[in-house]
């Protein structure tokens, strides 16, 4: 029995990682059109470099990345420092409603997002598509999910250590400065980093709430799909892989941090 | 942490700003960087690109408010009196394109927007066979590798476009791809599920060149542009329009109606109808350019391929897939049942 689990551990990795994998061998392949491996090149990451038009993609997708990102980690901290301290009314309703945007689908998501947006412009003449409903659109994930992270964090914190600080003469802001936060930093970082690396790669919710001028990485390798997949996006492709695991991994062992 | 936001808000505000900007809405990878960087440089302008990846995305965009955001756009042809007549794009003024003279005299005044009125031709192509010499079984020269069990020449793949699809099949019966005449159609319909089941499915364009190179099919219904790319790296692979005839698609490029930045949209039009800069397009995207004046820059292997520039005869035989308005629905019957039998 134990030597078919293993086995069906192996089978789902390999179901899991296999297809990423051939992208990644693919972006190393000589042949442009073939899926037939015709020799190892690094042509493509070359020529990718050179595209000046994919760096501005890599620009716009980074400027969302981080701007969301600073936005919804400084947010997202807020609340979950605010659902741990202080009780309230529909404190249970907020509790959960901070899983929606979790768990809801996220076409449903682009398309409110959408129609939100064209009600504001509609009614004041702001909120024109561009980078900056980008930002606001992922925004809106990303404090979701690093609630959730700092939460965590925050349920395994000695609430006698912030008692102590407070003991000693700290006013609320110095015990925040000096005892809560740097036992929360792990998690904050994990969150930030979570938040960023969903961020990077969100297609859906990017799709609906772009406007001229805003294509952003995910939203390119979309639109090559349909015109023939060269090996450039699949070098792309996985750079864009290898820097979410980076940040996934970061994120982990932050987490971990005692 | 703050004086990282407002900078970026001060590099999102100045990316609004920026002056001599010409935004173009296109297919992905559909114009070489040089030929970017050429006008840039001409017309001291920066060009921002955004890609779609349907053109029914481009027109959803467009009508939500993108025609005042875009100024040049890169429709099919069958979307170029639409999108005129419910006032997307703009009537252009012949006088601002004085390289109009150098197309091609059919292209002059195309069957989907007469006299340019709207539009002007970027690139065209057709649509036919594909098949790989060394693994078919028998000549192929008609629609029938698909349709008739006595042509059959090998595995192959239909392609999945509703429109191509069944077009093929009332070609293949001698009849108008735009034809809506119900009992013709039904006559299609019947080839269709014949074929369907002696072939191995539905592929797109890329989808089904790729099962071609990996040895899946010998014959597949393609576009000319996918298959003339690969033909460097596989010469066995063989393209031609039926003896039937096929389709002839052209996309356009248009000025939308409120572009923010017109006379630079003008410039950019005139711009790619000149010969070196038409030539390189096409050297670039592999298909044929409507720019006569153009062919004398053109890369041999592209010249001299009938796959690209089909020749006269067959030139003829070609059709253009117009809106057939309701019957479409007729189409879209057939298309359900062919897909999900």
């Amino acid at each position: 029995m134990p030597r078919l689990l293993k086995l069906h551990t192996y089978l789902v990795l390999a179901f899991l990682y296999l297809p990423i994998a051939v992208i990644v061998a693919l972006s190393f392949n000589q042949s442009r059109f073939g899926v037939r491996w015709t020799g190892f090149t690094w042509q493509w990451y070359l020529r990718l470099f050179h595209h000046h038009r994919v760096a501005v993609y890599a620009e716009n997708t980074l400027i969302v990345a981080v701007a969301s990102t600073l936005i919804a980690t400084v947010l997202g901290t807020l609340l979950a420092l605010g659902l741990y301290r202080y009780s309230f009314r529909l404190k249970g309703a907020i509790r959960f409603l901070i899983y929606v945007p979790v768990v809801i689908p996220d076409i449903v998501m682009g398309v409110a997002l959408l129609l939100f947006f064209a009600w504001v412009r509609v009614h004041t003449g702001w909120l024109r598509l561009s980078l900056t409903t980008i930002v606001l659109g992922h925004v809106t994930f990303q404090i979701a999910y690093v609630a959730l992270v700092v939460r965590s964090r925050l349920a395994g914190l000695d609430p006698a250590l912030e008692e102590a600080a407070q003991d000693l003469g700290a006013g609320s802001y110095a015990t925040f400065r000096h005892v809560t936060l740097p036992l929360i930093l792990p998690g904050v970082l994990a969150g930030a980093l979570l938040a960023f690396t969903l961020s990077l790669d969100d297609f859906v919710i990017t799709f609906f709430t772009a406007g001229p001028g805003s294509t952003t990485l995910p939203l390119y390798i979309f639109g090559s799909v349909k015109r023939g997949v060269t090996p450039e996006i699949h070098a792309l492709s996985s750079i864009l892989i290898a820097a979410t695991t980076v940040g996934l991994v970061l994120g982990r062992a932050l987490l971990r941090r005692r | 942490m703050k004086r990282t936001l407002i900078s970026l808000l001060a590099v999102l505000a100045g990316l609004s700003l920026a002056r001599g900007e010409l935004r173009l809405f296109n297919w992905a990878d559909y114009i070489p960087e040089e030929v970017v960087a050429e006008f840039e440089r001409r017309y001291q302008a920066r060009v921002i690109i955004d890609t779609f990846e349907a053109p029914e995305a481009m027109l959803a965009k467009l009508q939500a408010g993108g025609d005042a955001e875009y100024d040049v756009v890169v429709p099919p042809d069958y979307y170029v009196l639409e999108m005129a007549r419910t006032g997307l794009i703009r009537s252009l003024d012949p006088a601002k394109l004085p390289n109009l003279k150098n197309l091609a005299p059919e292209f002059k005044d195309p069957a989907y927007d007469p006299q340019n009125r709207h539009s002007i031709p970027y690139q065209w192509g057709t649509t036919g066979i594909a098949y790989d010499a060394q693994a078919v079984t028998r000549p192929v020269d008609s629609w029938g590798v698909f349709f008739d069990p006595k042509r059959y020449a090998g595995p192959c793949f239909l392609l999945d476009e509703m429109r191509e699809t069944i077009g093929a099949a009332l070609k293949y019966l001698g009849y108008s791809l735009n034809d809506t005449d119900p009992g013709h159609l039904a006559e299609a319909k019947k080839v269709l599920l014949g074929a369907k089941k002696r072939c191995l499915g539905f592929a797109g364009g890329v989808e089904a060149r790729s099962r071609l190179l990996s040895g899946d099919a010998a014959v597949v219904h393609a576009y000319s542009g996918d298959i003339v790319q690969i033909q460097g790296e596989a010469p066995q692979v063989r393209y031609r329009v039926p003896k039937e005839g096929g389709t002839i698609w052209t996309d356009a490029v248009a000025i939308t109606r409120r572009a923010p930045h017109p006379e630079l949209a003008y410039a950019f039009l005139n711009f790619i109808l000149e010969p070196r800069i038409a030539a390189a397009i096409s050297n670039y995207n592999s298909y044929a350019t409507p720019v006569a004046a153009a062919l004398p820059y053109l890369d041999p292997a592209l010249k001299d391929n009938p796959a690209v520039f089909p020749p006269k005869a067959v030139r003829q035989k070609l059709e253009y897939i117009h809106d057939i308005g309701d019957a479409i629905r007729l189409y879209d019957r057939i298309w359900t049942e062919l897909k999900s039998r």
